[in-house]
């Protein structure tokens, strides 16, 4: 088996050395290795060491996936809960954007499930808040959203089916 | 999509990471509360293709791996009930599952539902599609001229997705006189209903029919037929699926058989009571399900009690199977049970326990075959 060391390079120039197998969960870094075969680490200028300090502690704890044993799936469904236990948003975000640049499915999967989950009780002004994003309809058009939405809450017949219909 | 005001702060994502990875693993009702969060969000979550992936995520996300262990779950899975004029659904995700009416007047009954459109009939024979999530209701158009000879005392239908011409396709078969069955297919994107050939195979049924990856499966089963119904929703053809080989003689015995056909993971379930000839039920009962992948394949047994089937009034009817799955716990597989006085309860397949339905309304259920239903977003208008 390969034991061969792999290092990176975070845009803040701190190195992480982690397995081949390890790093090879990252398509990004995979084909990196094998097109420019770096000797110097190598380089991730979108990925801060804050950053790749999380990514590599995943990398190496998910480089040896369990198959079929029961037991060993759940001790890595325990400890990814963990992973993200304590985690801030800006960090989650940023673990997100670093997932989806180095191309690790397991990690994006992980971290989106992780906001989902956050958003699902949430409100759209708490929504809105932590996306950074400014609500931009007219105070009409809230009206009218709120208008449909009691006119949806009432029982479905066809009666209101015509109002539906004409609609589109 | 992009919000075109937005100050610096915590967290922004860009668009295509929001579109294609996190929105679509949010519960439909959730995205329809965050149609108000701003204008490229209402577009994003009104767009079909967003659509299309969100309901890909979430029957995704109910799929199990190929060993039968359960990687991951939806929030949710509910299980409608038709009573009456009011259609319930068991919302099984967190903590005591509770039976609630999700909205209907007038008498219409659930017959049958595939990615979260639910086909319902009215008691003056009409057909409508309904998408309970988001309310939206689409009457159909006039169907019984189509079929002058039906007995109307005998109607079947189906409705599927046929992902070929990705369109809905809904199937009414009408028996008329002798076992010959007339046989109508609606499509969605049409808006008509036309002919297709007759078929001589006994429908002796007024379920629905089950839609599970390509097919639509109705739980026919009786003295002139050993086999279920299936109709393959892409080429129009109706077939016939053999049973278990070990349920064949209790069929050929022609007693009373009690059973359903349900969903894991995109296969085909059989729920299954044993028989042990004792028409009196007095010893345990035993009921065993069996997936179908390429062939049958026994998955669990579970064994009643004398006791518990006296408490509950036999017989005790496998209404439906879930896939439960608790926030960031192992999901698992339940049978819904629906007994004669009324009861609901439902298996555990891991713990082999019962747990029971709070359900208030629903304090008699008429149909105790139960259709699952996954919320979508999907339109009716296309």
């Amino acid at each position: 088996m390969s034991t061969k060391k792999i290092t990176l390079l975070s845009s803040d120039n701190e190195l992480f050395t982690v397995d081949e197998e390890a790093a090879n969960q990252s398509l990004t870094i995979k084909h990196l290795i094998e097109d420019t075969e770096p000797e110097n680490g190598v380089p991730l200028p979108q990925v801060h060491s804050k950053i790749l300090a999380k990514v590599t502690e995943y990398l190496i704890k998910h480089a040896n996936e369990p198959d079929n044993d029961a037991a060993a799936k759940e001790e890595l469904k325990n400890w990814d809960d963990k992973f993200l236990e304590k985690v801030n948003h800006e960090t989650l975000f940023d673990l997100i954007l670093a997932a989806n640049y180095l191309d690790i499915k397991g990690l994006l999967d992980l971290t989106c499930q992780t906001v989902a989950d956050l958003m699902n009780g949430m409100s759209v002004v708490e929504v809105r808040k932590l996306f950074n994003i400014v609500n931009d309809f007219t105070p009409e058009d809230e009206a009218e959203v709120r208008k449909r939405r009691k006119r949806g809450t009432k029982t479905i017949g066809p009666s209101n089916d015509q109002a539906n219909q004409s609609n589109h | 999509m992009s919000c075109s005001k937005r100050h610096s702060g915590e967290g922004e994502l860009p668009p295509e990471i929001l579109a294609t990875e996190l929105l679509p693993r949010l519960p439909a009702k959730s995205l329809l509360r965050f149609k108000s969060v701003c204008k490229s969000w209402r577009d994003l979550i009104s767009d079909p293709h967003f659509i299309e992936s969100h309901l890909h995520q979430q029957s995704q996300a109910a799929s199990i791996s190929s060993n039968g262990t359960i990687i991951s779950g939806p929030p949710n899975l509910n299980v409608l009930f038709g009573e009456f004029n009011v259609l319930f659904s068991i919302v099984v995700g967190s903590g005591d599952a509770t039976a609630k009416p999700i909205g209907f007047d007038n008498s219409y009954c659930p017959l049958c539902s595939c990615n979260g459109l639910v086909c319902v009939e009215t008691n003056l024979m009409e057909l409508a599609l309904w998408n309970p999530c988001t309310q939206s209701f689409r009457l159909l158009p006039k169907w019984k001229d189509d079929l002058p000879d039906l007995d109307t005392e005998r109607l079947t239908c189906g409705f599927g997705y046929d992902a070929e011409i990705k369109d809905y396709k809904l199937v009414v078969i009408g028996r008329k006189s002798g076992r010959v069955s007339q046989v109508l297919v609606f499509t969605l994107a049409s808006n008509s209903w036309r002919r297709i050939s007759d078929t001589n195979l006994p429908f002796y049924c007024m379920e629905g029919g089950m839609f599970i990856n390509g097919f639509i499966y109705w739980p026919v089963l009786n003295y002139c037929l050993d086999a279920l119904i299936c109709f393959d929703i892409h080429n129009e053809v109706f077939n016939e699926l053999r049973i278990p080989d070990a349920f064949l003689l209790q069929v050929t015995r022609n007693e009373e058989i009690i059973f359903n056909i349900g969903e894991l993971g995109g296969c085909l379930v059989l729920v299954w009571e044993l028989s042990d000839g004792d028409p009196d039920h007095n010893s345990d009962l035993s009921h065993e399900v069996w997936i179908l992948k390429e062939n049958w394949v026994k998955m669990y047994s579970i064994n009643l009690s004398k006791s518990f089937c006296t408490e509950y009034h036999t017989p005790i009817m496998p209404t439906g199977v879930i896939s439960v799955s608790k926030k960031k716990k192992k999901s698992h597989f339940e049978i819904v049970y629906a007994s004669s006085n009324g009861r609901l309860f439902s298996y555990n397949l891991s713990t082999n326990r019962f747990r029971h339905f709070k359900a208030p309304g629903l304090w008699y259920v008429k149909s105790r075959k139960a259709k699952t239903y996954i919320e979508s977003l999907v339109s009716l208008h296309q």
